[in-house]
C-alpha cells in the first residue's frame, strides 16, 4: 500500500475514526495499531505478515532473555499463540499455500520453543548471550535468506567459473518482502539495547509487535530505536489540532517531494541508465543529476510522509534527513543522509567493531567494514558493495587529510571562507554523485558506460537540463531557505498568509503535475 | 460582550472567510495558469424537448486553447450555424443532416472550417444546391444522435443522414441508458438522458458562473476532473443496470485462473445495434445513411479506431467511411491533423479532407440527385 495512493487514503479514513475512539485505551489502541499495520503490510502480500509475527515473537522473548529476566512458560505460550494465530488469519487470505504456511510456521514455533528450552538449561550469564544470538540469528538469518541467498549463490557460481569449474546457473525463487531490512534492523537494535542495558525489555507482546510493525514507518523507516518509540506505545499520546495539522503538512511536503520531484525526474534517470552506451555527455550528467534528485526526494519524501502520519496519530518519529546535499564532506553527508541507518551502523556495527578506540588503522578498517556492510544492506549486488566501499574509502581519505577539521576552522562569512566551503561542497557533491552511479547502475559495465559518457563532454544544451531545473528548482529554493533559516518544516514557517499560500501552492502542484501514479518507493526494495 | 459586538465579530469572521476563499481561488488560478494552462472550452448545453442534450439556442461563446481561439454561434434551432433553418426544405435544395459529438460540432474549428460547412461548400462547388444541418452536440453518443433524428431532425426532411462514430460512443451509449439490448436488438427503454443539465441550466443563468466557465483555467481543470470521475461512475451504474439485458446477463466464461475470459462487451453490442437501428430508421424514411468513423489519434501518423470491434452481423448493412483512410495520405511528422494542446479535435486540414471524402461519397451514391444547381460546377 503506497502512501500516495487512493487505497491508502481509504485505509486511513477507515483507520482514523476508530483510532481516535480507542486512543485513550492503551491496550485497545495498540491492538488497533497492530491490526492496521498488519493489514497495511499484508495488502501487498498477506503471507509475509507471518514473518513479522515470527520476528515479533522472537524479539519479544529474546529481549527479556538478554536483559536477564525470566522467560516464563506464559511468555512462550503467548509468543507461540500470537505467531500461529496470526498465520492462521493470514492463511485465510492466501488460498493455495495456506496449509504450507501454517505448517512451516508451526515448525518454526516448535523450533523456537526447543531453542528456548535449551537456552533455559544454560548458566544465567550464558543464557543472555544465547538469547542475543537467537534474536540476531533469527533476524539476520531471515534477512540473509530472503535478500542475499541468490546473491550468494550467484557469487559462488561466478567464483567457481572463474577458477575453471563448469557449473549450471541455479537460483532460488524467492520474493523479497518489502522493507525487510528496516524491520530486521529495528528488531536487532532493541535486543542489543536490552542486552547492553540501554533499555529495559518493557512492554507487552502487542507493544513489541506494534513497535516493530508501526505502519507509518514499517516499510522504509526511519529505523526507530526502542528507547524512543516504545515509551510512546506505553502512554496516551496527546493529539491536538496543531499537532495534527503540522503532521498533515509534513505529509503533504513529503508527497510533493515524492510525486512531483522524484517521480517526474525518474524517467530521465531511467532512460539514461537504460541507454548508457549511447548517452551523450550532457544526457549522462542529466541522468546522474536526475537520479541524485530522485533518490533523495523519493526517500526523504517517504520519511517525511511517515513522520507526518505518525505525528497525526500523536507519535514522534526521528528525522531521517537533514539537508544532506548541503554537506561539505562525506562524513557530514552521512550525518545528514538516512540518519536512522547511519546512526544504527555507528552504534551497532562501528562501535561493536571497536570504533575509534584502538588507533587510526583500526578505525579506518572499522569505517571501511561499516560502509561495506552498509552498502550491502542496500541491496544484494556487487554494485552496492562498491558503493559502500567507495563511501568508506572517501571517508578514510578525508579523515587522513583531516579535511573535516580544516573546514570547521574556516569561517563562512568571508570571501575566502565562501570559496573554501563552496569548493568543499562541490567536491562532496561530485563524490556523492559518483557513488550514486554505482548505486543506480545495473552492472559495472553500465556504470562504466555512464562514466565514459560523462567524460565525453558533448551534447550540452539547455533543453537537456530544463526538465530537471523545472521540477527541482522550487525544491532547491526551499532547501536553501531551510538551510539559511534553520527551519526544517517549511510549510509551518512564517505568518499565516505565507504558510497558507505555500500550502495551497504545494497542494495545487501535487494535483497538477504529479507523475502518473503507481511508482513505488526505491527504498521499499531494501 | 454586547450583542452588537458579537454581531460585528461574526460579520468580521464571515468577511474574513469570504476574503480567504477569494484569495484561495486567486492562488489556485495562478497555479493552474503557470503550471498547467488549461484549454478554456465551456459547454453551452441544455435539455431538449425530446429528452436529450442540445446546444443552447442563440448562444454565443468562445473556446481558447494554446492553438486556437474560436467563436461559436448557435442558431435558434440549436445547430451550430450563423443562420436560422426553416423546417420546410427549400425547393431544389438537398439537405444533409449531420449528427455527432464535438468532432462534428466543430470544436476548435471556426464555423467555416467545420466538416459541416466544408461539405456544404464542396457540394456547392460541385454544382449542388445543398444545406448541411449540423445537429451535433458535444458529448453525444449514437443513442442521443438516434433519438435526436427520430424526434427532431426527421422533421427537417434531410435527403442524407450522416452519423459520426467514435470510440467514445461505446461508453456514451451505455451511460445514456436510452436503449438496451433485448432479443439481440436495440430497443428504446429510457425516456431521457440529461446528465447535470438541470444544474447547468441554473448555473448558466448566473453571470459569475458563466464568467468562470468562459475564463477560469482552474474551473476548466476542475470540470474536466469531475467530468472524468462522473463518467466513470455513470458507466459503472449503467453496466449494473444492464445486467437485466440478455447478452450482458449471460454468465461470463472464466479462464483457468478464475479471471473472466474476453467476451464481447455490452457496450460494443449496443453500439453496433444502435447503428443498425439508425440505418433501418433512416432508410425506412427513404433517405440515405452514412457513418463516418473518426479514429483516435496516436501521434501524428497513427490512427486507431474501434470500428472493427463491432459485430459484423450488426453493421454489415451500414455504409461507413473510415476517416483514418482519408487522413493517411495527409499524415506526416510535420502535419497536424488533430490539435495537440486542447481537446485533440480535428484541424482545418483534417476537416477539409474529411469533408471532401464525404461530399464525394454523397455525390457518387446519388444522395444529391435532384438538387443540381443550374450553375456549372466551379
Amino acid at each position: 500500500m503506497l502512501f500516495n495512493s487512493w487505497i491508502f487514503a481509504g485505509f486511513f479514513l477507515l483507520f482514523m475514526p476508530v483510532f481516535l475512539f480507542v486512543r485513550n485505551n492503551l491496550r485497545l489502541r495498540n491492538l488497533w495499531l497492530l491490526l492496521a499495520s498488519y493489514v497495511f503490510y499484508g495488502w501487498w502480500n498477506p503471507r509475509f505478515v507471518t514473518l513479522l509475527a515470527i520476528l515479533a515473537a522472537v524479539d519479544y522473548l529474546a529481549a527479556r532473555g538478554v536483559a536477564g529476566l525470566s522467560v516464563s512458560r506464559r511468555d512462550k505460550a503467548k509468543a507461540a499463540v500470537f505467531t500461529v494465530g496470526t498465520t492462521v488469519v493470514c492463511a485465510l487470505f492466501i488460498g493455495a499455500d495456506a496449509l504450507w504456511l501454517i505448517q512451516i510456521t508451526t515448525a518454526f514455533v516448535a523450533l523456537l520453543l526447543v531453542a528456548t528450552f535449551a537456552i533455559g538449561r544454560a548458566s544465567a550469564d550464558r543464557q543472555r548471550r544465547f538469547w542475543l544470538y537467537l534474536s540476531i540469528g533469527a533476524n539476520l538469518g531471515i534477512l540473509a535468506y530472503f535478500k542475499y541467498a541468490n546473491f550468494f549463490l550467484a557469487s559462488v557460481q561466478d567464483a567457481l567459473r572463474a577458477v575453471g569449474w563448469e557449473v549450471d546457473t541455479f537460483t532460488l525463487s524467492i520474493i523479497l518482502p518489502i522493507g525487510l531490512s528496516f524491520h530486521v534492523f529495528q528488531g536487532v537494535s532493541r535486543t542489543v539495547d536490552c542486552y547492553r542495558g540501554v533499555v529495559k525489555p518493557e512492554g507487552s507482546l502487542t507493544t513489541v509487535a506494534t513497535y516493530l510493525a508501526f505502519f507509518p514507518q514499517l516499510v522504509a523507516g526511519p529505523i526507530e530505536r526502542a528507547a524512543h518509540l516504545i515509551p510512546q506505545f506505553q502512554t496516551v499520546r496527546p493529539i491536538s489540532w496543531q499537532l495534527f495539522s503540522s503532521g498533515a503538512l509534513l505529509f503533504v511536503w513529503g508527497m510533493y517531494q515524492k510525486v512531483v520531484v522524484a517521480d517526474n525526474v525518474a524517467p530521465i534517470a531511467n532512460d539514461v541508465f537504460a541507454n548508457a552506451s549511447t548517452a551523450t555527455g550532457a544526457t549522462a550528467v542529466a541522468g546522474v543529476l536526475a537520479f541524485t534528485l530522485q533518490i533523495y526526494c523519493d526517500f526523504c519524501g517517504y520519511s517525511n510522509m511517515a513522520r507526518g502520519l505518525a505525528r497525526c496519530l500523536g507519535f514522534d518519529l526521528m528525522a531521517n534527513f537533514d539537508l544532506p546535499y548541503f554537506a561539505r564532506t562525506p562524513s557530514e553527508f552521512w550525518k545528514r543522509w538516512h540518519i536512522s541507518l547511519s546512526t544504527w551502523l555507528r552504534d551497532y556495527l562501528y562501535v561493536t567493531l571497536g570504533g575509534n578506540r584502538h588507533g587510526s588503522r583500526t578505525m579506518y578498517r572499522n569505517l571501511m567494514l561499516t560502509m561495506l556492510l552498509g552498502g550491502l544492506w542496500h541491496g544484494a549486488a556487487w554494485t552496492f558493495v562498491v558503493w559502500g566501499a567507495f563511501h568508506g574509502a572517501i571517508q578514510v581519505v578525508y579523515r587522513v587529510l583531516k579535511v573535516d577539521a580544516l573546514i570547521s576552522r574556516v569561517k563562512f562569512a568571508s570571501a575566502k571562507g565562501l570559496a573554501i566551503h563552496g569548493f568543499a561542497w562541490m567536491s562532496t557533491m561530485v563524490l556523492v554523485m559518483i557513488g550514486w552511479v554505482f548505486f543506480r547502475a545495473t552492472s559495472f559495465q553500465n556504470a562504466a558506460d555512464i562514466f565514459s559518457a560523462v567524460l565525453r563532454f558533448d551534447g550540452y544544451s539547455w533543453s537537456v537540463f530544463r526538465p530537471l531545473v523545472a521540477f527541482a528548482g522550487p525544491l532547491i529554493l526551499v532547501e536553501v531557505f531551510q538551510r539559511a533559516s534553520g527551519r526544517a518544516e517549511v510549510l509551518s514557517v512564517g505568518p499565516f498568509i505565507l504558510r497558507y499560500t505555500a500550502t495551497v501552492l504545494v497542494l495545487m502542484t501535487i494535483a497538477l503535475i504529479s507523475a502518473p501514479p503507481g511508482q513505488e518507493f526505491i527504498y521499499f526494495d531494501f | 460582550m454586547t450583542s452588537r459586538r458579537l454581531a460585528m465579530r461574526s460579520v468580521g469572521r464571515i468577511a474574513a472567510m469570504f476574503g480567504l476563499a477569494i484569495y484561495t481561488f486567486v492562488v489556485c488560478e495562478f497555479a493552474v495558469r503557470v503550471l498547467k494552462p488549461q484549454p478554456l472550452m465551456p459547454r453551452y448545453i441544455t435539455g431538449t424537448a425530446w429528452g436529450v442534450r442540445g446546444n443552447i439556442p442563440n448562444a454565443k461563446y468562445w473556446h481558447s486553447t494554446a492553438e486556437v481561439r474560436v467563436e461559436y454561434r448557435i442558431n435558434a434551432q440549436g445547430m451550430r450555424a450563423d443562420r436560422a433553418i426553416s423546417l420546410s426544405k427549400p425547393v431544389g435544395t438537398c439537405r444533409v443532416a449531420m449528427f455527432g459529438d464535438s468532432f462534428f460540432m466543430g470544436y476548435e474549428l471556426d464555423l467555416r472550417d467545420t466538416v459541416a460547412s466544408q461539405i456544404e461548400t464542396m457540394l456547392e462547388e460541385n454544382g449542388y444546391k445543398a444545406e448541411v444541418l449540423n445537429f451535433s452536440v458535444s458529448g453525444f453518443g449514437t443513442a442521443e444522435m438516434l433519438r435526436t433524428y427520430d424526434a427532431y431532425a426527421r422533421g427537417f426532411s434531410p435527403d442524407a443522414v450522416i452519423f459520426q462514430w467514435h470510440s467514445s460512443d461505446l461508453d456514451d451509449n451505455v451511460r445514456a441508458g436510452l436503449y438496451k439490448i433485448r432479443n439481440d436488438r436495440a430497443i428504446a427503454t429510457g425516456s431521457s438522458y440529461l446528465p447535470s443539465v438541470a444544474i447547468q441550466d441554473v448555473l448558466m443563468k448566473l453571470s459569475p458562473y458563466r464568467w468562470l466557465s468562459d475564463n477560469s483555467h482552474l474551473y476548466s481543470w476542475l470540470r474536466e476532473k469531475v467530468a472524468v470521475l462522473v463518467k466513470k461512475m455513470l458507466v459503472v451504474r449503467s453496466d449494473a443496470k444492464a445486467v437485466g439485458d440478455e447478452r450482458a446477463s449471460r454468465p461470463r466464461p472464466r479462464n483457468g485462473r478464475g479471471r473472466e475470459a474476453k467476451v464481447v462487451p455490452h457496450s460494443v453490442v449496443l453500439a453496433a445495434e444502435l447503428l443498425r437501428l439508425a440505418n433501418e430508421s433512416v432508410i425506412a424514411d427513404g433517405r440515405s445513411f452514412l457513418v463516418v468513423d473518426i479514429p483516435k489519434s496516436r501521434g501524428r501518423t497513427a490512427f486507431e479506431s474501434d470500428w472493427d470491434r463491432l459485430p459484423h452481423s450488426s453493421v454489415e448493412e451500414v455504409e461507413v467511411l473510415h476517416a483514418a483512410e482519408v487522413f493517411r495520405p495527409f499524415a506526416g511528422p510535420d502535419t497536424k491533423l488533430y490539435y495537440e494542446e486542447g481537446h485533440h479535435h480535428l484541424t482545418p486540414l483534417a476537416a477539409r479532407a474529411l469533408a471532401s471524402a464525404v461530399a464525394t461519397r454523397l455525390i457518387d451514391r446519388g444522395s444529391m440527385t435532384g438538387c443540381e444547381s443550374k450553375l456549372p460546377p466551379t
